[in-house]
């Protein structure tokens, strides 16, 4: 896992059955120091992270276990509001 | 895996339940020559580790389900040992 900023959201009216009534932010993993690690990319958020916050994702074949049921079509899912990492 | 340092606890109220009541610690990769690089992950504590500890970190979701005794679960970054000493061949 990693930490991640969250630098906006994507709206898609028509996505897979999976994905429906998720929200998708738009993340960017980042250090201890905030210093961003490598480009933007979008996961499903289970924790209501709002723009700007700090979140903890999980990427790779591990992020669909982070679903209700533990499968879909995703490679990134935030699984956490960060309150510190120092 | 890869050799890291443990930098700090990661603190998450609002989380997935599957990491309530677990550790989770920052790491970041440490080179060859000591110094840390910028690879940053947050892995399960799996021997019980502190800040500023060197640790060997696996990364697959395999190592953590084998850790924590559970299948599939979210996550995929695990402290897997606890570093003493490394050595490098003088070459």
């Amino acid at each position: 896992m990693q930490l991640a900023r969250v630098r906006g959201h994507v709206v898609a009216s028509r996505k897979l059955e999976q994905l429906r009534g998720r929200k998708l932010p738009l993340l960017q993993a980042v250090d201890e120091a905030d210093r961003p690690l490598g480009e933007l990319f979008i996961a499903v958020d289970l924790v209501s992270a709002r723009p700007g916050d700090r979140v903890l994702f999980v990427d790779a074949r591990e992020a669909p276990k982070a679903l209700p049921d533990g499968y879909g079509a995703i490679d990134a899912c935030v699984v956490g509001l960060v309150d510190s990492a120092e | 895996m890869i050799l890291a340092r443990v930098i700090a606890p990661v603190v998450a109220s609002e989380k997935h339940g599957f990491f309530e009541g677990r550790k989770l610690l920052l790491v970041k990769e440490l080179l060859p020559g000591g110094g840390l690089g910028p690879r940053t992950l947050v892995a399960l504590d799996g021997v019980n580790s502190g800040v500023g500890d060197q640790v060997l970190v696996a990364k697959n979701g395999g190592a953590v389900d084998d850790v924590v005794g559970l299948k599939d679960c979210p996550a995929n970054v695990v402290i897997v040992a606890h570093v003493d000493q490394v050595r490098f061949a003088a070459d």
